[in-house]
């Protein structure tokens, strides 16, 4: 949660600190609100780019991070390496393909290369992806453009995810930051 | 004997790129396991659809986009009659580029394209360069003119894609960067017949002009002496180049080097610069160049993946200046 943290900080620069402190502690009670055990859901977060490669983060980076506080495990665990400062890479597509095809869940990070509102436009990006166990089982899911912008609200996603993972989504209620492609 | 020498060469050099293609990667599958995949056993296992899916589309549009874009750049050598003529150093590469940048930009936004969509956006794109290209020729004679003016066509077609990037939106961005650093990822069957049948027809063309192509290098007086139509000739000549130069763009995107380089290799080794022969030749050639480009661009990070322009700049230019400053040497 540090990088919702500098929500106080803004607020001591701006002379709103309570505020801030009162909003930055909503987004705990969201994230303690979160069944802290793993529920053994393994979770593909990526994006395909138009070179045709598969653009995923790091292990250990911060949204991977969030995955595991939602009680998910990253599908790409072996990619780590803090070796550079970028927390994505391009992936080669069979090494993408052999990690991500049985992953229980998907999200299409679409802040990067445009948002996809359908299963087909997502195939449309990799033919690969059909075989994917998520896409089979209507398991994948998207998230909203603005997604990196949102960093004062991390509790909401985090707990929008877990709800997605502990499969106790309340089918009347749109998610915050995530929706599911059909 | 030295023709066939080559010839050989390059086939054996074909096959031991295509054997290491299939079976290298960044996921490990033993030998048994590739051969077992090839001979079509283990359906649905991961390594067969590594193999199938994966590997082998890849391998085959490495094979036909090479090829492709060695036979446009020996196509425009023979019509610009100068050995560093190509798809790239003529601007063709680059015009296909900012159209295809245009129509990714401004048409399809963040969405996935058709094939023939891109393949037609390229092809009016290089077209457009070639128009230019040959405006110029038309007035000026000089090869070394010709040469820089398709180097600064390179240079105003960036120019047009930097403002296109300076209205387009984040991901039009991230998507163009994407695209035009080249790849041979991401390709499924349905592209490769495509490519297939766009790249088959337009080689087969050139094959055929073969005769011509000799009579022409001999002289565009000579060439119409012995019934060659020239108007006729060098409209064909130019279309297939654009044609092939187009269909590599929009699949791989923008590949340098590979339309200098290798015409310009072949025909060195080969000592023979008879379009009969340096037609397969130069295809082979191709291929081969853009197999082994591939599998350096996947293999030397794995599981990280470089851009096959990268790799193919990096020992085309090379190449190239050594082979000229050779030539010169021994002039």
């Amino acid at each position: 949660m540090g990088r919702t943290e500098w929500l106080r900080l803004y607020g001591l620069l701006v002379g709103k600190d309570e505020l801030a402190s009162d909003l930055f502690d909503e987004q705990i009670t969201y994230l303690d609100s979160v069944s802290a055990e793993a529920t053994g859901k393994s979770v593909a977060f990526f994006y395909i780019s138009s070179a045709g490669n598969a653009v995923v983060r790091k292990n250990g980076d911060y949204v991977t991070k969030m995955i595991e506080l939602a009680g998910g495990e990253y599908a790409f665990a072996d990619l780590g390496g803090d070796d550079t400062a970028t927390g994505s890479v391009n992936l080669e597509m069979e090494q993408f393909y052999s990690e991500a095809k049985d992953a229980d869940f998907i999200i299409y990070n679409s802040s990067i290369d445009g948002e996809v509102r359908t299963i087909d436009e997502l195939l449309g990006k990799s033919h690969l992806l059909a075989d994917f166990k998520a896409v089979q089982n209507g398991n994948v899911w998207c998230t909203g453009k603005n997604l990196f912008q949102e960093t004062t609200e991390f509790g909401l996603l985090i707990s929008d995810m877990n709800q997605i993972f502990a499969e106790n989504l309340d089918t009347t209620a749109a998610l915050n930051f995530l929706y599911r492609l059909r | 004997m030295r023709y066939r020498v080559v010839t050989g060469v390059l086939l054996l050099l074909f096959a031991v790129l295509i054997l290491l293609n299939i079976g290298i990667g960044s996921v490990k599958i033993s030998v048994s396991g590739i051969v077992s995949s090839v001979l079509g056993e283990g359906f649905g296992t991961n390594e067969y659809d590594i193999i199938w899916k994966v590997r082998l589309p890849r391998v085959a549009a490495g094979v036909i986009l090479g090829g492709a874009l060695a036979l446009s750049g020996f196509l425009l050598q023979a019509f610009f009659n100068n050995p560093i003529a190509g798809p790239f150093t003529l601007g063709i590469s680059s015009g296909a580029k900012l159209v295809v940048a245009l129509v990714m930009v401004f048409v399809l936004g963040g969405r996935s394209s058709s094939s023939v969509m891109l393949i037609a956006s390229a092809f009016i794109g290089a077209m457009l360069s070639m128009d230019f290209v040959l405006r110029i020729a038309r007035k000026v004679r000089r090869a070394s003119v010709l040469i820089i003016s398709g180097v600064m066509i390179g240079y105003l077609c960036s120019a047009v894609t930097d403002f296109v990037v300076t209205f387009a939106s984040d991901d039009g961005i991230v998507n163009l960067h994407s695209w035009s650093r080249g790849s041979f990822s991401g390709m499924s069957w349905d592209n490769v017949w495509v490519m297939t049948a766009v790249v088959f027809c337009a080689s087969v063309s050139a094959f055929l002009l073969s005769k011509q192509i000799g009579a022409y290098q001999l002289g565009e007086s000579y060439a119409q002496s012995v019934g060659v139509n020239i108007k006729m000739f060098r409209m064909l000549l130019v279309l297939l180049a654009s044609i092939l130069c187009a269909c590599v763009t929009a699949f791989a995107g923008p590949v340098s080097f590979v339309g200098v380089a290798v015409p310009h290799l072949v025909k060195a080794f080969a000592k023979t610069s008879k379009p009969l022969l340096i037609i397969p030749l130069c295809f082979l050639g191709g291929a081969v160049f853009c197999l082994g480009c591939d599998l350096i661009a996947r293999t030397v990070y794995v599981p990280i993946e470089m851009s096959i322009s990268s790799v193919s700049s990096i020992f085309g230019a090379p190449i190239v200046i050594y082979m000229m400053a050779r030539k010169v040497a021994r002039d």
